[in-house]
Formats: structure tokens, sequence, C-alpha cells
């Protein structure tokens, strides 16, 4: 069960869930999402929140619905591609603004990560 | 249109005041948390609802109604108190509820049992209190009630039967009805929610959508309740 940080919108964290899930080929089946009901359940999560993250993942061109059918991933190419170029865009944005805000130079940056957290010599 | 309407209630125990003037209007189709701190008036306003005890003063109009023996039929309220007939096996508990109530849906009932884990052919006096708290969300949920009211359902109760007890409020929550949810687990209950009531001394101090209040205030009910409630 995803562990939610309850002061930030639960559609929000849901979504940002699910776009990974869509990168590592985890979450549709042939490009169907599971039912609003089916999400609801799966991240105990309120069947409303779960009909609105579709409803924000529709407007971001992730997915849109098929009336009476579901809803299914969107058909645009290089989708997980482009997915997945902005999701490391935001990470790595928030981890350097984070480490400048502790001092860290872009030089000691790259050699951190190139010890694996480990800066001692 | 509102299910639910209730206008300026009030409720006075002797000289105790448990409800002090409530207006509230709940829509159906939405999940609502009860939430304040003992003796906040949350038990007082839900059997009221359930016309189980009769209001001071005030309005209250379910579906249009005034509450009477006939909106007891569209009302399932599970109180905190264990009340189910100890000598009964849960199959016959089954039975008694489909005898007093024409919603309740044995087959649903049956399958709940079994996603719960609980044996039909076990007496109720043979269940631990975890047990017996699924038993009781299980006969709850198996009513197909236009309102469905559940005082504190995680009371007393493991992590993992917790979860399971939470699954299952959203796996059977139907499409139109209105489900209130008492609980002093707020963290617990919030992500279920869509709107959160906070009482206190029978006073409401807050109403309003969840995902609006961490979308604008940056807070969850949790915090929103330490902020009304914390000294």
């Amino acid at each position: 069960m995803l562990k939610y940080d309850n002061n930030k919108p639960i559609y929000y964290q849901v979504i940002d869930d699910i776009k990974k899930r869509i990168i590592n080929n985890t979450f549709h089946k042939n490009s169907k999402f599971p039912s609003t009901r089916e999400l609801a359940i799966e991240y105990s999560i309120n069947p409303n929140t779960a009909a609105r993250v579709y409803k924000e993942m529709e407007l971001q061109g992730l997915c849109y619905t098929k009336k009476g059918l579901g809803t299914y991933l969107s058909n645009e190419k290089n989708l997980t591609t482009l997915l997945k170029e902005n999701m490391s865009k935001t990470l790595v944005k928030d981890f350097k603004t984070n480490m400048y805000a502790l001092g860290f130079s872009e030089q000691e940056l790259l050699e951190l990560i190139k010890n694996g957290g480990n800066n001692k010599k | 249109m509102s299910l639910l309407e209730i206008k300026n209630l009030s409720k006075i125990y002797q000289k105790r005041i448990a409800l002090n003037s409530i207006t509230l209007n709940l829509v159906s189709g939405k999940v609502y948390g009860l939430l304040g701190p003992n003796g906040s008036g949350k038990t007082t306003l839900m059997k009221i609802i359930a016309n189980l005890m009769q209001p001071s003063s005030g309005e209250i109009l379910i579906d249009g109604k005034a509450p009477s023996i006939n909106s007891r039929n569209i009302v399932a309220y599970m109180p905190t108190i264990n009340y189910l007939y100890k000598s009964m096996t849960l199959t016959q508990i089954g039975l008694f509820f489909s005898d007093f109530f024409n919603d309740f849906n044995m087959e649903d009932y049956f399958k709940l049992l079994e996603e719960m884990e609980l044996p039909k052919t076990l007496k109720v006096s043979a269940l631990s209190s975890g047990m017996s708290s699924k038993l009781r969300v299980a006969t709850t949920m198996s009513r197909n009630a236009k309102i469905i009211m559940l005082d504190e359902p995680l009371n007393g109760i493991d992590l993992i039967t917790r979860d399971c007890i939470i699954k299952t409020i959203v796996d059977n929550i139907k499409n139109n009805s209105t489900v209130i949810i008492s609980s002093h687990m707020v963290e617990q209950i919030e992500p279920i929610l869509d709107e959160a009531i906070l009482i206190n001394s029978g006073h409401i101090e807050f109403f309003g959508d969840v995902e609006v209040l961490r979308e604008q205030q940056g807070l969850s009910v949790a915090n929103k309740y330490r902020e009304v409630f914390g000294s």
C-alpha cells in the first residue's frame, strides 16, 4: 500500500505513482487501465479521488476514456520516454536545489554521486 | 441534492449540551469523516440520524423526510458496542439481518465474510475483538442503504485488520450512498474521505473538502485537527 503524505493532495501522489508504473510497464494491461473502482481499492482511496486521478491524467494527455469501455493509455509515441524525461528532470532539479541549500557545489555533487553518497576520500 | 439536511439541531442530556445548534447538508455519493475528541457529540449525532434518539430541538430531514421507523430502512448504522447475539453463528447473523432489513444482501454478506477470513460456521462468542469488528462492518456494508454510518470502525484494532477494514469500506461504497465514518484514527481514515467534519463540544469547527484543504492550505486532516483541537 502506498504511504501517503497527507499534507499533499492524495490524487497528486497517486498520479506520480502511476506514472512510474507506466514507465516500467506494471500498471496497464494491453494499454487498458484498471477501472476507477479497482484503482480505489488498490490504493485504498476514495472512489471520487480515483475518478479525479484519471480525469487529471486525461487532461495531461496520458490517457483517454472510451465511453462504456474504460480508460486507456494514450497512443502518443514515445510517451514513456517523455514521462521518464519529465520525471527525472523534476527529481534532479529537486535534488540539486536541496543540495545547493546544504552548501554543496556542482563539482562536489558529481563527486558525491560517483562515490555512492560517501564523500570521504 | 442534499440527502441529509440538518438545521439548528441540538441535543441536551439533563444539563449537558451534546449538540449545540448544528447545521449540516450532506449529499449522496460522498464519504464524510466525523472527527472529534471523546464526548464531542459524534455518536449522539449518528444516533439521531439513525432514529435511535430524539433531538431536543432543531430539524433533520433524511431524503426529505423526518427520521422515523421508515427512515431506518434507508439508514444503516453500526454502533460502537457489540450488539450481536453471542449464541448465533455468522450464517444465522446474516439471516437475522435479512429478516430485519429488506436491503440486506446475503450474497454480499457471504462474500465479505470470505474476504475477511471469517468462517460462517463460527459462533459470535468464538470471535476475537478484531474479528467481531470485521463482522460488524460486514453486516453494515452488506446493506444497500442510502446512508451508511460507521461509528469508530477502527477502534482497538491491529494494523493489518485496519487495512482490511479500510479496503472493505472502499470496496463497498455503493454509487449513490452517503457514508459517514467517525474515528479517532484520523491519519488512517483520511485517504478515503471526501469531506471532513470536525466537531468539538457539540459545535462544528470545520467542514470541508479534504483535497481542497491539502491543496489550498497544505494541511492534512490530521494537521487541521491538531490546529483546531490542540492547545
